[in-house]
């Protein structure tokens, strides 16, 4: 309701909904689309944080060199998966199921091996990239069930926030390319409406498909009514799968039967690979051994990526005889019905499993155009008040709040995982729950900066900590090479991209964090000259101008 | 490459479009755009954008293809409009540039 006692119209209300729902939950949809948006590099990251990997170099007969190193950790398991090297990985990523193990993840062991002579690589324990990664749908330090409703009702609110954003900022599409630098709250609505118009489809589907990871757990009810209770029958069903308990139960009845035929050798799989190279005109990505060591050994390549949304970009299979070598049927590829297709082509783009180095850059580069919109919107909201503080003649304390979190959740963010990768590094080796320390360092440093924030100028928290960000990111790649890790004049040549990528992606971080402390200082500068044309032109000062108003306050 | 292509592609879409509205004309040639000279701009901007897509159908399947364009549409918007910003003068080359570049790398794919 308006003062004047009028019906508000739908772009006030728009207007107030989006101001609201956006700086609620801005804070938390900040560090999910931060935490998101460095997790499409997560398996470049989980090699970064495991040095001991960067010795391992892809060869021409690493495959042989992995069967062969599997020979001898796990010749009796019931089958061996192998993870060949690629852009995104430097060692062969290994997992086998010994006899008798339990389904599913607990019956998997796992070990890395080194590419040129298939010896397992003893690395450091580390959650690497996958904290990031889990954090940005499940948080931390809480039960996994109640982090993802905060984030899916987080995610909710996103889908809101840009709904009504789109009818708020009504200008939106005919300031397309507009952005009016210097001119403080113009600036920042500027800044807010392209970074959210140009990539729109990236920030509608990003949310809407999280949304749809979630929908399971956030409206059950649909299933529950279907299922009657057997929730694995509908995922199975989803997902386009025989239920897992039964297939896992009759392979364990073959190997029982089957499997005591001795030690038989494997065929050799240089010329598996040629073949399935040959036809799908890709590298293998995976090979799969069922039952090795016996007489009905089987042996799976798949291709390395996929090529369609729609099937989860899962790559095309092809199945050979371990023993004699000889190509056999595969499993049929199965049918994808419209609906599922609808959900896997959302889900996909969101996972951004299937993406190629170029489709994977632009997933990542429109995620950090979405960070920045999140940042630029809630910077807007206090610059958007400044006239109102000058007029009140103090800072009101809800202002304050804001300002401090913005500062502790933008920058504060970037300082502290930039913290996580150097703790990577600085923790010793064989420290008892290193990777729990690792985790310790990055909340102790994002509580620090709150501190910080909340105990310093504004204007100057923001220089000092992105100052912080700026040097401690630019720093990694030495860090990296002073650390046992490949430095990029390693890395490169060698072909090492998942190293040599997270290296120039921590070097590109800096470099935008560099931009905004020269900004801030620039603008720092012409003030001081020109105290006067501070005085006049007040109503239009972005941060750094909040100096002034720090010093009346409370 | 390929990407490469379609930014490229997609940076001439924009400033064409660009040009096809009222405020970004006259920013760059001092007036406004008469009704046949939009439908000019709009026209051209269209058909480079549907290049853009046309390219990506070619290297992608369908569903990969459409994200990829987007992906690129966004960073190639975002480089006109900084170019709008801070570097007005140089749009008309960039945009030619960019054009021909990519028409000539993805004729080099087909």
């Amino acid at each position: 309701m308006r003062a004047d006692g009028k019906p508000e119209g739908l772009r006030q209300s728009m207007a107030w909904l989006h101001t609201w729902s956006g700086l609620l939950l801005g804070w938390l949809l900040y560090a999910v689309f931060f935490t998101g948006t460095l997790s499409y590099f997560v398996d470049e990251i989980n090699d970064w944080m495991r040095p001991e990997l960067h010795a391992s170099v892809a060869q021409s007969d690493t495959a042989q060199q992995a069967i062969a190193g599997m020979h001898k950790l796990a010749p009796t398991a019931s089958s061996w998966s192998l993870g060949l090297p690629n852009a995104r990985q430097t060692a062969v990523e290994a997992s086998w199921r010994p006899q008798g193990a339990p389904s599913g993840r607990e019956g998997t062991q796992r070990a890395q091996l080194d590419a040129a002579t298939g010896e397992v690589i003893p690395a450091r324990e580390t959650r690497g990239g996958s904290f990031l990664y889990r954090f940005h749908f499940e948080l931390y330090a809480m039960p996994r069930i109640w982090g993802r409703w905060i984030v899916g009702v987080a995610t909710f609110v996103m889908f809101i926030a840009i709904l009504s954003g789109v009818i708020t900022h009504k200008k939106i599409f005919s300031d397309f390319f507009t952005f009016r630098p210097r001119k403080g709250q113009r600036s920042w609505l500027d800044a807010h409406n392209a970074t959210a118009v140009l990539a729109l489809p990236f920030h509608i589907v990003i949310t809407f498909s999280g949304l749809l990871l979630l929908m399971t757990m956030l409206m059950p009810w649909g299933a529950q009514a279907v299922y009657e209770g057997e929730p694995q029958r509908f995922n199975a069903e989803r997902r386009g799968m025989a239920v897992a308990g039964a297939t896992q139960a009759a392979a364990g009845v073959q190997r029982g039967s089957e499997g005591q035929a001795g030690a038989t050798g494997l065929a050799p799989v240089a010329p598996m690979l040629a073949a399935a190279q040959a036809q799908w005109g890709r590298p293998v990505g995976a090979i799969t051994v069922q039952n090795p060591n016996t007489p009905r050994a089987t042996v799976e390549l798949r291709e390395e990526g996929g090529s369609s949304l729609l099937n989860r970009g899962a790559g095309q299979r092809m199945v050979f005889d371990g023993v004699t070598g000889a190509r056999k049927d595969g499993p049929p590829a199965r049918e994808v019905s419209a609906a599922t297709a609808v959900m896997n082509s959302m889900v996909s783009v969101h996972l951004g499993r299937f993406a190629d180095p170029a489709v994977r850059w632009l997933l990542f580069l429109s995620g950090v155009v979405g960070t920045l919109m999140a940042a630029s919107g809630m910077v807007l909201w206090v610059v958007k008040r400044l006239p109102e503080r000058r007029k009140l003649g103090f800072t009101p304390h809800g202002h304050r709040v804001v300002e401090v979190l913005n500062v502790a959740a933008i920058a504060g963010l970037s300082v502290s995982v930039a913290a996580y990768f150097w703790a990577n590094r600085l923790v010793p080796v064989d420290m008892a729950q290193r990777s729990v320390v690792e985790i310790n360092v990055f909340f102790a440093v994002w509580l620090l900066c709150l501190v910080h924030a909340a105990v310093r100028p504004h204007a100057k928290a923001w220089m000092e900590q992105m100052m912080i960000a700026a040097l401690a990111l630019a720093l990694l790649p030495l860090l990296n090479a002073a650390t046992g890790g490949a430095g990029l004049w390693h890395s490169l040549p060698q072909g090492q991209w998942s190293v040599a990528g997270f290296d120039l992606m921590m070097l590109a971080l800096a470099a935008v964090h560099g931009a905004v402390v020269y900004h801030l200082r620039r603008k720092r500068a012409l003030q001081a000259a020109a105290p006067a044309v501070r005085a006049a032109g007040g109503g239009m000062r972005t941060k750094p101008a909040l100096q002034s108003q720090e010093e009346v306050q409370p | 490459m390929n990407a490469w292509w379609v930014g490229m592609l997609g940076v001439a879409a924009w400033a064409a479009l660009s040009q096809a509205m009222d405020k970004h004309h006259a920013q760059v040639r001092g007036a406004e755009p008469d009704r046949t000279a939009v439908w000019r701009w709009r026209g051209m901007g269209v058909l480079f954008l549907l290049l853009a897509l046309l390219q990506c159908l070619h290297h992608w399947s369908a569903s990969v293809a459409v994200v990829a364009w987007l992906g690129a549409l966004t960073l190639a918007g975002l480089l006109v409009g900084l170019t709008l910003t801070y570097a007005l003068q140089r749009l008309g080359r960039l945009a030619i540039g960019c054009g021909v570049v990519g028409l000539l790398g993805a004729l080099a794919c087909w």
